[in-house]
């Protein structure tokens, strides 16, 4: 994001996707050098946010930190959201749970065929105790790498 | 399913990291692989498995062996979701600790039974009352290194249950456990067949939504008010959260402090069928049967019921968190509900901290003090006790550009009008002629787009 001429970001990451993701603020701001430090947040009391910034600060806005992977599909669910369908069974028992890059995201087993499905596969079926991150690789090695990476100033 | 948001507090070390993985593991409600996976990366590297590790996720932590942040945690009984927020208690990330607790609708609070009542121990307990968590079991933890003893449990809970009285806490709900050995957590163990009262999820379960507690009067921060201007609508849309209580078609409403009022015509919203009725934690807009000239963050509340209170003076009970000490007579911003003013603090009636309890005449409120303080704001704003409305009942201070405390309101005092303030007054009819610019502007402009609808599409 550096260079660019956005003052501040709207993004959907979740507190329940990954542990480094779960110590996030809904305002997190970022320094000059887009860098990010955990142990130096200030608080967000209540429903009050961080909403005074200095000059030169980026900002990550992040709505839906509270919410779950359940609550995602309920929502699409409940308002008809079209969504690619990467998500769905692609004919062969394999579906996307989660996106990321070409190289970086494994399909995961599965025959769900649309958000009803899926919410099933959530709240009873296969996928209730397995962490919807579970295709990605970058999660893996140790668990400090999208840790790293947030601090580079990935998302 | 039901949810509710539970904080765990208690000095570092006591075991809280350790209580939160032992319970995730022992309710199945780990992510498939993650235990095992966690107890080979502990077997790779040589060194002995903890429970702590299932939460410590950032790589950071586990080499300094605490938690730099309050981590939010999902974890379910037979009866409803939680959410646990697994708090710091080393004493620089309080106010990562308090960020955490401001979300909690209950506590526990860990003590280690072999260490006793420590410095955190004790700013934890306060902190929770000054946040105005009224639901807290004291979990004593680490029986296995006392032997399980009868006599060291009740030893502590003596101590612990005096200095919570001086609080004013009551607690009578205290748990003996082993957070590593899974004593009491639950289900009641053959280590302590002494003790016939709940175990953690016993007791987690017995806690109280706040959403389960009754309705309140109908209240609303003014978020915004939203105007159209195309093919001529001249809708106001009046818009916000529903804090507590239910506002129906054809109620009257007042905002405070302005006390302008009108009688509700719609209720707006967005791809929904038409609703005439909207009730608490609803974002809602609704359009009046007159036209009102009204400001962001004026509360709205019914004709026929309860009133907030209007002031510009206010008791309260804070706690600070900012690099800087808050001083006397300095300008900070409060933001409470969706309104925001400047505020000054007007006296220190007493300063608390972990040990001491009481420090009369201070000079200000330092890092991670709590203290009874009276504010004044230069606006009048609408305000309510904690007690008898949590959310108008709270606020935040503002320093610079950070959150840098936050408090509870205990009394709201009367309005300030000595003659100190005259300058202040004088400030705040200069604001009210700046409002009442726009509000002829505006007014100017419904009469242009009433004669001249063609300039205006
Ligand atoms: N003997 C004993 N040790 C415990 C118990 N619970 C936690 N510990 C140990 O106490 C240390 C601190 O625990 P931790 O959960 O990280 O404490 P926190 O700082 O409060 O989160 C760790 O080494 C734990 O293994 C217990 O019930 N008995
Ligand atoms: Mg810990």
């Amino acid at each position: 994001m550096n260079g660019s001429p956005y003052t501040g970001v709207i993004v959907g990451v979740r507190a329940d996707e990954e542990g480094s993701r779960s110590k996030e603020r809904v305002f997190s701001a970022r320094d000059e050098k887009s860098e990010w430090d955990a142990s130096t947040q200030p608080p967000e009391l209540w429903n009050q946010y961080k909403t005074d910034f200095a000059p030169g600060t980026h900002v990550r806005i992040h709505p839906l930190l509270e919410w779950t992977e359940l609550n995602i599909w309920e929502y699409i669910e409940r308002e008809n959201i079209p969504i690619i369908n990467l998500y769905f069974d692609q004919g062969n028992g394999k579906r996307y749970r989660s996106l990321g890059c070409f190289p970086c995201t494994a399909p995961v087993d599965s025959v769900a065929r649309n958000p009803k499905e899926i919410i099933e596969e959530l709240t009873s079926g296969k996928f209730k105790d397995i962490a919807e991150r579970s295709g990605r690789a970058q999660d893996k090695d140790g668990g400090g790498t999208l840790e790293a990476l947030r601090k580079e100033g990935y998302m | 399913m039901q949810r509710l948001n539970i904080v765990i507090t208690g000095h570092v070390d006591h075991g809280k990291s350790t209580l939160i993985g032992r319970l995730l593991a022992d309710t199945d409600s780990l992510p498939q692989g993650k235990l095992e996976s966690v107890k080979k990366m502990c077997e790779n590297n040589a060194r002995p498995f903890e429970y702590a590790f299932l939460l410590d996720a950032l790589a950071d932590e586990q080499k300094q062996g605490i938690t730099i942040d309050s981590a939010r945690v999902f974890f379910q009984s037979k009866k409803r979701e939680y959410i646990i927020i697994d708090a710091p208690g080393h004493i620089e990330f309080l106010k990562n600790m308090i960020s955490g607790a401001s979300r909690a609708e209950a506590a526990l609070l860990l003590i280690d039974a072999k260490e006793g009542v420590a410095e955190n121990s004790k700013r934890h307990g306060m902190l929770l009352s000054l946040l105005g968590i009224k639901q807290v079991a004291i979990v004593v933890n680490k029986m296995d290194l006392v032997n399980f003893s009868e006599i060291a449990f009740t030893k502590l809970k003596v101590e612990y249950s005096e200095y919570l009285a001086t609080l004013g806490i009551k607690s009578d709900i205290f748990i003996p456990i082993s957070a590593r050995e899974g004593v009491n957590l639950i289900e009641h163990s053959a280590s302590t067949p002494w003790y016939k009262g709940p175990t953690v999820l016993e007791i987690l379960d017995s806690f109280k939504s706040v959403e389960e507690k009754e309705n309140d009067d109908f209240r609303m921060p003014l978020q915004d008010v939203y105007k159209f201007t195309r093919d001529n609508d001249d809708r106001r849309i009046y818009a916000g959260t529903v804090t507590s209580g239910e506002l129906n078609v054809g109620d009257e409403v007042v905002f405070y402090p302005s006390l302008k009022r009108s009688k509700v015509a719609s209720i707006e919203s967005f791809n929904t069928e038409v609703k005439t009725s909207v009730k608490e934690s609803e974002a809602v807009g609704f359009t009046l049967q007159t036209q009102i000239y009204v400001r962001n963050g004026d509360v709205v509340a019914r004709a026929d019921q309860s009133a907030p209170k209007v002031s510009n003076r206010f008791e309260a009970n804070l706690f600070w968190l900012g690099a800087k000490p808050l001083e006397l007579d300095k300008p900070y911003k409060i933001k409470i509900g969706s309104a925001q003013s400047t505020i000054y603090l007007e006296e220190i009636k007493r300063v608390i901290d972990g040990d001491t309890l009481d420090r009369a005449d201070e000079p200000s409120v330092g890092r991670h003090e709590a203290a009874c303080v009276i504010f004044r704001v230069h606006d009048l704003l609408a305000m309510e006790l904690f007690a008898e409305n949590q959310k108008l009942g709270r606020f935040v201070i503002v320093d610079e550009y950070d959150i840098a405390g936050g408090g509870i309101i205990t009394e709201v005092l009367e309005q300030y009008t000595t003659r100190r303030t005259k300058a202040l007054h004088v400030n705040s009819v200069l604001v009210d002629k700046a409002s009442e610019s726009t509000e002829f502007e505006e007014e100017l402009f419904a009469l242009l787009r009433k004669h001249f609808p063609h300039q205006f599409n």
